[in-house]
């Protein structure tokens, strides 16, 4: 501003006078909509507390199957039906994130932990009780999404202060 | 309207924000890889006792189909740990992202408590 000032009282060439007011005119036509509608750019979608709440019940199903497997060894029968319903619980997840803008992030990271469930489940139904290291991809991703999820809430505390 | 006060403002709220994520960003990243890495060594020395406890068995077609299941299991598993490293950039890029969006947003927020404050008026 100062220096915009300086020059246009100084004098200077009418190009350098007319290039400044352009790229002054830029600035405040870039910062003014986003002032206007509602002072906040959005790279990724908003919290959702449904979907953390369901995210975490998801987690406690594969955690309690996980768990009894590993410690038990129990069969692939006993658990087909728990299978069923983890897919059932993150396709119904995957549909919700869906209907959200800038939403990518959480949509891979939920087909990306459908597909390794399925090849969990294939090791357990095809050769046997899984290890616990074999568990290890499931549960990495599930704790991905949990981040990404405490991510966004904290964005969202973060803006409702700073707002 | 004080331009070079606003800007500050602006910038030490932008890395404010920013600092936020960066902090839980580095600690999450750590964690995951190395416990993806555990994971990886533990899935390899399974795979080479299982590939050994296959070798002592007599019958051919039985030792056979020993390590073809070997073979399967360590492939499925390092499969869940390659989608899991792709989670934990998915997870990164997001934070990122999320990052950048609230430095912006408290940039914005404080040139826009500044014009207000310059004018009179909440207009903005």
């Amino acid at each position: 501003m100062r220096a915009m000032k300086f020059i246009t009282t100084c004098g200077g060439s009418g190009t350098t006078r007319r290039s400044i007011r352009l790229l002054q005119l830029t600035g405040v036509g870039l910062f003014l909509p986003l002032l206007f509608v509602g002072c906040a750019v959005v790279f990724v979608s908003s919290y959702d507390q449904v979907t953390d709440q369901q995210i975490q019940d998801a987690a406690k199903m594969t955690e309690v199957l996980i768990g009894d497997v590993v410690a038990n060894g129990t069969s692939y029968r006993q658990h087909a039906k728990d299978y069923q319903e983890i897919d059932g619980a993150l396709g119904a997840l995957e549909m919700r994130a869906a209907n959200y803008q800038n939403n990518e992030a959480e949509i891979k990271l939920i087909q990306d932990l459908r597909a390794a469930m399925r090849n969990l489940r294939r090791i357990h139904k095809e050769i046997g009780p899984f290890r616990q290291a074999e568990a290890e991809g499931v549960r990495s991703l599930f704790r991905s999404l949990i981040h990404h999820e405490l991510s966004k809430k904290r964005s969202a505390s973060l803006n409702k202060t700073t707002q | 309207m004080n331009f070079d006060d606003t800007l500050k403002q602006m910038l030490s709220a932008a890395a404010a924000a920013a600092k936020v994520h960066w902090n839980d960003f580095r600690s999450y990243a750590e964690q995951e890889f190395k416990r993806l890495a555990e994971a990886g060594a533990q899935v390899e020395a399974d795979y080479a006792a299982d590939a050994a406890a296959a070798q002592l068995q007599q019958d051919a077609t039985k030792r056979d189909k020993l390590i073809q299941k070997a073979k399967l299991r360590v492939q499925l598993a390092f499969e869940n740990l390659r989608l899991a490293s792709e989670g934990v950039l998915t997870a990164t890029t997001a934070d990122a992202k999320i990052a950048a969006q609230d430095a912006i947003n408290a940039a914005l927020g404080v040139l826009q408590a500044a014009i207000n404050k310059s004018i009179g008026i909440a207009l903005l």
